[in-house]
């Protein structure tokens, strides 16, 4: 039971999602809980029920929706919020960037590599400037 | 036995004249390091890749453009000669310098390839840069302003980054990365990377933390005299900046290339900050072509100089390579 506790849970997906399944998020976010036959009618019809079962089945599968029974009908739920899935995504996407060290030999160049706090201080200077120039040039106009 | 001989001399030589000509360049690399901040930073980058490849260029065109010529004219086919010990072991570090050469080489294209295709899944083409350099949108990446690939480059910008910039500091930013284009920059790159000395040799490996700063300041130096303004250039690398941060600031403090580039990024608010308040909207002008044509002409006198003395040279060299086998 702990084991599959642990093991058995889906670590979610970061992968794109298609249209289908980003409306189904997008809906499920606006009311975690739904049975499936409720969101087929909210859909008034548009899908068949057997796609719209699928298509949740592979969010499941996917980690991104957790599900409940109840009865005979299963009640489906985002795993996160859409905040948290926004902010999962882009550190997922950074982290392939820069902290994977499969990556970190890529070749590319960025327009700004690396920021420590002593850069930090000096943006803030840098900043300081910009704004004063933008003033002056405001004022001259 | 005449071509186990062959090969053996050929990464015997390589790998001899590499480390002869990188020991003797050391000199040549702390002055350099001295000289860099009175002379443009494009010349200084130029400089210091020239001095990082030479040792290598130089141990593999003597040995293909000498020692092999040498040996296929006047050593003998039927040849009985059996390789010492100290060519055997020469030829043996030429084979491992070459073996791990090749595999980084394989590592750093998939590495390359890969962060391209996570970028590529969810980006949108928002325009055509100079050139007719793509430059794409991507959604979910986490202040991303970089140019990929060598002889199709393509820039990739986030959202977020899209949206924080207005239409001149965006601009700014990508003459900025056509610069790195128009250098050549990620070639070099691959080679710096593909050919990186190790740590224990530190001054040859500063040399890699040298030209990723300088060649930042040549970007920057070239964006300008292209038309980006400073005031533009200095607001687009402080929002650009400030939004790393912001996102990820472990993340950065976790970066392998923290040391060297965060170096790079200080240089470059240095240098901006200077110019804005010495009222310098943009630096003197470059003369890149001018450099290019010295380049040009000084690997065509060198081209010249060895078709020239190839026939008189390689009796010598043969000798040297038979005293090498013995």
């Amino acid at each position: 039971m702990w084991l599959k506790g642990h093991f058995g849970r889906q670590k979610t997906s970061l992968e794109p999602l298609g249209r289908l399944e980003t409306e189904l998020m997008d809906r499920l976010w606006a009311r975690p809980g739904i049975a499936v036959r409720d969101l087929h009618q909210e859909l008034g019809g548009r899908l068949a029920y057997t796609t719209l079962m699928t298509t949740l089945d592979r969010l499941y599968k996917k980690g991104l929706l957790q599900r409940h029974k109840e009865g005979k009908a299963y009640f489906y739920s985002p795993v996160l919020t859409e905040r948290e899935y926004q902010e999962s995504l882009t550190q997922h996407f950074f982290g392939i960037v820069l902290n994977d060290r499969r990556n970190s030999g890529a070749v590319l160049s960025r327009f700004v590599e690396a920021v420590t706090d002593a850069d930090r201080a000096m943006l803030d200077q840098l900043d300081q400037i910009v704004k004063a120039k933008r003033r002056a040039l405001r004022r001259k106009e | 036995m005449f071509f186990a001989l062959c090969i053996c001399l050929l990464f015997a030589v390589m790998f001899l004249i590499m480390a002869v000509t990188a020991l003797a360049l050391l000199p040549a690399i702390r002055l350099t390091e001295r000289l860099a901040h009175r002379a443009e930073s494009s010349v200084v980058a130029n400089v210091l890749f020239g001095v990082r490849a030479f040792p290598i260029l130089l141990g593999v065109l003597a040995s293909l453009g000498l020692a092999l010529p040498a040996f296929l004219k006047f050593e003998p086919h039927a040849t009985n000669e059996i390789p010492g010990a100290p060519l055997l072991v020469l030829a043996g570090l030429g084979l491992a310098l070459t073996f791990i050469i090749a595999i980084r080489y394989a590592l750093v294209l998939h590495a390359t390839r890969r962060v391209r295709e996570q970028w590529f899944k969810n980006a949108t083409l928002l325009r055509n840069a100079k050139a007719g350099i793509p430059v794409y949108c991507v959604e979910h990446a986490a202040s991303l302003l970089a140019v990929t690939g060598i002889f199709s480059p393509h820039i990739f910008v986030s959202r977020n980054v899209v949206d924080s910039l207005s239409s001149a500091e965006l601009d700014a930013a990508l003459s900025h990365e056509l610069a790195h284009v128009s250098e050549t920059d990620n070639l070099k790159q691959l080679f710096l990377k593909v050919t990186a000395p190790p740590n224990w040799l530190r001054p040859l490996a500063k040399i890699d933390s040298l030209w990723a700063r300088f060649s930042e300041l040549a970007a920057d130096e070239q964006a300008m005299t292209s038309g980006a303004s400073a005031l533009e250039l200095s607001s687009a690398l402080v929002k650009v900046g400030k939004l790393s941060v912001q996102q990820r600031p472990d993340l950065l403090a976790a970066s392998h290339l923290v040391d060297s580039c965060s170096a790079a990024t200080t240089a470059r608010v240095a240098r901006l900050r200077d110019l804005l308040e010495r009222e310098h909207e943009r630096p003197e002008a470059l003369t890149t072509s001018g450099h290019h044509m010295t380049t040009l002409v000084c690997l065509g006198s060198v081209l010249a100089l060895y078709l020239l003395l190839l026939g008189t040279i390689l009796p010598q060299i043969h000798e040297a390579l038979e005293f090498l086998v013995r």
